[in-house]
């Protein structure tokens, strides 16, 4: 029976779960929990769930009675992304990542809220970006909503969005992609107020200048100043080039900004 | 009957008239002036090549002499298109191409006391099953080769199948939600590099 619900052929009910996992009570109203948890499987089977996601969590469920309780909560908030047309494959992530953390699932269901609220608010300002209510692309959502985890706030991303609206939403991604990223390697933040400008006047933020920080970090392990890589790269983006541009004017060689070998301390 | 009879002698009345006329020179270029009128105006340029365009035409070429043309064509096309789509590409094509490039990246972690480590991380779907590193004696750290596509990549290392730690030598990190970073990998392939 639990093979039948992991693969989906059928219903397993809370006793039988509950007794995989070491003999847990069967009550009456765990009886009614299991037929709602059976539906709730189905559901975001048909939602789209990934069957390998939902057969991790429901074997997970078995060793972790904790789990097992907060799984209609977790099925529910997948549901409810789904019917709000929001992406599933951040939440599915969130959890695959949970259960290889052996996170609690109190704090797996409070993370899953946020990343819901994180894609409609991603969601909401690229509608008002386009000026539209209609369906907005999904890679888009997960990209802006996956910046918030880098180190900027909501309020923080909604202005710059709006500074920004001049340029292609595509562009605006990149450009937020490199501020956050500069700023964890604490690159000059008027330098990079600078290059974003730059970016954004002269459309030039192709998706490949999204490694720009990278590129940042490899140049100034070379001993390049923040400046003069900060003037490359406005010049360069002034004359809408690409990365690869930058990193030839920067006197990059195929193999300079590989993953350095490990070095003794 | 009546009206033929009628008709024949007024032909007949009119050449005997004529003929009794004085003769007179025609005037000077009268017979170039008539010619000119008699020649086919010159059309002008877009006409002719409407009408060109307009009628039917029949070539016959052998495939032995297209082929060289053929040829030409298509390097003619095949540079364009790549010299336009270098940074034109649609953002639809470009993450498709991306994703399919697969490029080799080396992780090495060091930690004396583990007894086994595992990369997990977007890439696997936060499942080590494949992932395990091995340890390297002349490094004196876990290394692990493999391939990854193109593009931004969350991962930590899984100490002991309990304990996610972030890659000390990573220098981007994201948030996880649950407390702890993720480190951030960026795979890119072009230029020949692993950035």
């Amino acid at each position: 029976m639990l093979s039948g619900l992991l693969l989906g052929t059928t219903g397993v009910s809370m006793a039988q779960l509950g007794s995989q996992s070491g003999g847990l009570q069967e009550t009456p109203i765990e009886n009614s929990q299991s037929a709602g948890l059976t539906e709730l499987v189905e559901t975001v089977r048909a939602a789209g769930v990934p069957e390998t996601t939902l057969n991790r969590l429901l074997l997970a469920g078995i060793e972790d009675r904790e789990l097992f309780d907060a799984m209609p909560e977790i099925f529910s908030l997948l549901i409810r992304a789904h019917r709000e047309n929001l992406p599933l494959e951040p939440l599915t992530s969130k959890i695959e990542e949970a259960l290889a953390k052996r996170i609690p699932a109190t704090k797996t269901i409070a993370v899953l809220k946020q990343e819901i609220d994180d894609l409609i608010f991603a969601r909401r300002i690229i509608r008002q970006r386009l000026h539209s209510e209609e369906s907005v692309d999904p890679g888009s959502i997960i990209q802006l909503s996956e910046i918030l985890r880098a180190g900027i706030t909501k309020e923080e991303l909604r202005l710059f969005m709006k500074n920004t609206s001049g340029a292609p939403l595509s562009m605006q991604i990149v450009g937020a992609e490199i501020m956050v990223y500069c700023r964890q390697i604490h690159f000059n933040p008027d330098i990079i107020q600078k290059i974003i400008n730059a970016g954004i006047q002269y459309k030039s933020f192709t998706p490949g200048w999204r490694y720009l920080a990278k590129v940042i970090v490899a140049a100034k392990k070379r001993g390049l100043s923040g400046e003069q890589i900060g003037k490359a790269t406005i010049d360069i983006l002034e004359e809408k080039g690409s990365l690869k541009d930058l990193m030839t004017e920067l006197g990059f060689t195929d193999r300079d900004v590989r993953r350095e070998p490990i070095r003794e301390k | 009957m009546k009206q033929n009879q009628n008709d024949n002698d007024i032909d007949r009345i009119l050449i005997e008239n004529i003929g009794k006329l004085p003769y007179k020179d025609p005037p000077e270029g009268m017979a170039e002036t008539i010619l000119r009128s008699l020649a086919p105006k010159k059309m002008k340029w877009w006409r002719r090549f409407y009408i060109w365009v307009k009628t039917p035409k029949t070539f016959s070429v052998s495939p032995f002499a297209l082929a060289p043309a053929l040829v030409v064509v298509m390097v003619f096309l095949t540079f364009t298109a790549s010299f336009y789509f270098k940074e034109n590409i649609p953002e639809s094509f470009k993450q498709i191409g991306e994703y399919q490039r697969n490029v080799p990246v080396s992780l090495i972690f060091k930690h004396q006391k583990a007894a086994s480590v595992a990369v997990i991380g977007t890439f696997n779907h936060w499942n080590p099953k494949g992932y395990e590193m091995e340890y390297n004696d002349a490094l004196g750290a876990w290394m692990l080769k493999f391939k990854l596509p193109t593009g931004r990549h969350d991962y930590v290392f899984l100490v002991d199948s309990r304990t996610s730690l972030p890659d000390p030598l990573s220098e981007f990190t994201r948030d996880d939600g649950f407390g702890n970073l993720n480190s951030v990998l960026f795979v890119k392939n072009n230029y020949g590099q692993k950035i």
